[in-house]
């Protein structure tokens, strides 16, 4: 391969690697859920999402929920294995 | 006073806000001597203390003031803002922040120019860090213009100019050490006005949720005629689009990610990264649910702040001082207007951070003098880089006085979903990569995100008054990131034995 000075540290592999993408899958599920449930609700009437708090509170709340538990969830798994995780700086 | 004009409270504020951010500055400046104290702060902050900073930097007008706006007018974007943000700083922890802080140093485009190397590919790594933040940094002086005039009474144009004469004297005296602790001083303030606010908004309503929901619903039907303005969530293309341009614009903002550099190591990065993203969670769940409803309750019932063409006083960026002076009087309207200034302050000193540091560092130390310069000529150059950057957005505020904040702020998340994201992610994860590769990938995002945007009909149309958009809508990042990720796995397959 030319043009490549520096290895990308972070596509190698392992279990503990896993959890990272796992996560950004769950968050990007819950957001394309709730990305749908605005448009499925304001498809007729877009005002409908903003005067309907139930649709605002649910698509608000799923996705930025997933994402703060994926953070929380991210941060103390992780914490443990800082030593491991490390890597010199380029 | 019932109207909106000047007040000697917020006038009180205001003072207090900016004597506190030149007392910081005087402190600061006696301790950032070196590259590294201008670049990143010593590279030495805390993990909490960073998180608490980036807070600061994220949270900006766009979202205090926007949002709400975009309620107040009936523009479902808003809902699409809010929703992308937290999934775009998830992935932005998940994927991003350690091992950029693993590879860089000062700014993105070492991350990438530790991978691949390459002066064309720092220069035009640093244009688009550059663009980025200048878009961003318009919808800042634009909030300012109005939050300024709103205050005093005084021309925008004034106004404009008094935020970025502090921002200049901040960065070129104190660089990232007066920047960081500026924008963790706001993100303590804003947090406190925020809940102040929130508590004083539900008491006024007789801590009756279910009926302010309805007071304002009822009012914003009154007041919006559904299809008189570009409805997002009626139209996929622009809802995904907006979308797409935040969640993957944040894991590429420029003044974000450089945040990840003041702390020592990677798990302090992912720490600073968490902590944020509570931070701004919090925030943003009280700034929708309950400041943007209660300000259509309550202020788009007082027909003296609308004038006779049916506009708000100061635009409807100031639904959210409005409310304040309504649910609080004008010692809360003062203190809140204050924390929006010094939102708006810490922002633009982040992004005026990011700017001179990718024109410094990036494009005259590293690509014009080949790393052959010394630190006393870089820092020399940093400031100089400071001042234009500083008449640019001068510039760039008054051409553009009067846009919603939010909508500006989306152009900048847009060039960075398409021409920063796919190249920063593709050298971070794809060994495949080259450097010829990146490049194709980096010129197409920024080409075609910024081309698209001038032919669609917020410009083509609205400011340079053709007849007919070229691109139906003003949210290129459907098309462009695609086209980005595309043109650097072509560039890279074709030139990888080469």
């Amino acid at each position: 391969m030319t043009h490549t000075r520096g290895a990308p540290q972070a596509a190698s592999g392992g279990r503990p690697r896993r959890l990272r993408w796992i996560l950004a899958g769950a968050c990007l599920a819950a957001y394309v859920a709730s990305m749908a449930g605005l448009l499925f609700w304001g498809r007729e009437d877009p005002l409908r999402p903003l005067t309907d708090l139930r649709i605002t509170a649910a698509a608000f709340g799923l996705s930025c929920g997933a994402s703060l538990v994926a953070a929380a969830i991210y941060a103390s798994r992780r914490r443990a294995r800082r030593d491991a995780d490390e890597g010199p700086p380029a | 006073m019932s109207g909106a004009g000047p007040s000697a409270i917020a006038i009180q504020w205001f003072v207090a806000v900016v004597l506190t951010t030149l007392a910081i500055t005087y402190w600061a400046a006696r301790r950032a001597h070196s590259r590294s104290d201008f670049y990143v702060a010593g590279g030495n902050l805390g993990g909490g203390w960073n998180g608490l900073a980036i807070a600061g930097d994220f949270l900006s007008a766009s979202s205090i003031l926007g949002i709400p706006a975009m309620v107040f007018v009936g523009g479902s974007e808003a809902l699409v803002y809010v929703t992308s943000n937290s999934v775009g700083m998830a992935l932005t922890l998940l994927l991003i922040v350690e091992p950029l802080r693993r590879l860089g140093r000062y700014t993105v485009a070492d991350v990438i120019a530790a991978r691949h190397g390459g002066r064309s590919l720092r220069v035009l790594t640093a244009t688009i860090s550059l663009t980025i933040s200048l878009f961003y940094l318009i919808a800042q002086m634009v909030a300012a213009g109005a939050l300024i005039q709103i205050l005093f009474g005084i021309h925008y144009d004034y106004g404009v100019s008094i935020v970025a004469v502090l921002m200049m004297v901040y960065v070129i005296f104190g660089g990232m050490v007066v920047t960081t602790w500026v924008q963790i001083v706001k993100a303590g303030v804003m947090i406190a006005g925020v809940v102040l606010l929130t508590f004083l908004t539900l008491r006024h309503a007789h801590f009756d949720l279910p009926g302010l929901y309805r007071t304002a619903a009822a009012r914003l039907v009154e007041a919006v005629h559904v299809g008189a303005r570009d409805a997002v969530i009626g139209n996929a293309f622009a809802a995904w689009s907006i979308g797409a341009a935040v969640a993957f614009g944040i894991p590429g903002l420029p003044h974000l990610l450089i945040r990840m550099f003041t702390v020592p190591d990677a798990v302090q990065a992912r720490r600073s990264m968490a902590v944020a993203m509570y931070i701004t969670g919090l925030v943003a769940t009280l700034v929708l649910l309950v400041l943007s409803y209660g300000a259509l309750a309550f202020v788009r019932g007082q027909p003296a702040l609308f004038d006779a063409g049916g506009a708000l006083a100061g635009g409807a960026n100031m639904a959210v001082v409005h409310l304040a002076r309504t649910v609080g009087g004008e010692a809360l309207f003062g203190f809140i207007a204050a924390v929006l200034f010094a939102t708006i302050l810490a922002v633009v000193s982040g992004l005026t951070m990011a700017s001179a540091g990718a024109l410094a560092h990036d494009i005259y130390a590293q690509a014009v003098r080949q790393g052959k310069v010394s630190e006393q000529s870089e820092l020399g150059a940093f400031r100089l880089s400071t001042v234009v950057v500083t008449v640019a957005a001068i510039a760039l505020a008054l051409l553009f006085q009067g846009r919603n904040v939010t909508f500006m702020v989306g152009l900048a998340f847009a060039v960075a979903a398409s021409a920063n994201f796919p190249v920063l992610f593709l050298s971070l994860y794809w060994r495949g990569l080259t450097r010829h590769g990146a490049f194709a990938g980096g010129v197409v995002g920024l080409a075609t995100s910024i081309g698209l945007i001038v032919v669609s009909p917020t410009v083509w149309v609205d400011v340079l008054h053709h007849p007919a958009a070229l691109f139906p809508s003003a949210y290129p990042t459907l098309v462009a990131m695609p086209l980005a990720f595309l043109a650097a796995w072509v560039g890279s397959v074709v030139t990888r034995e080469s």
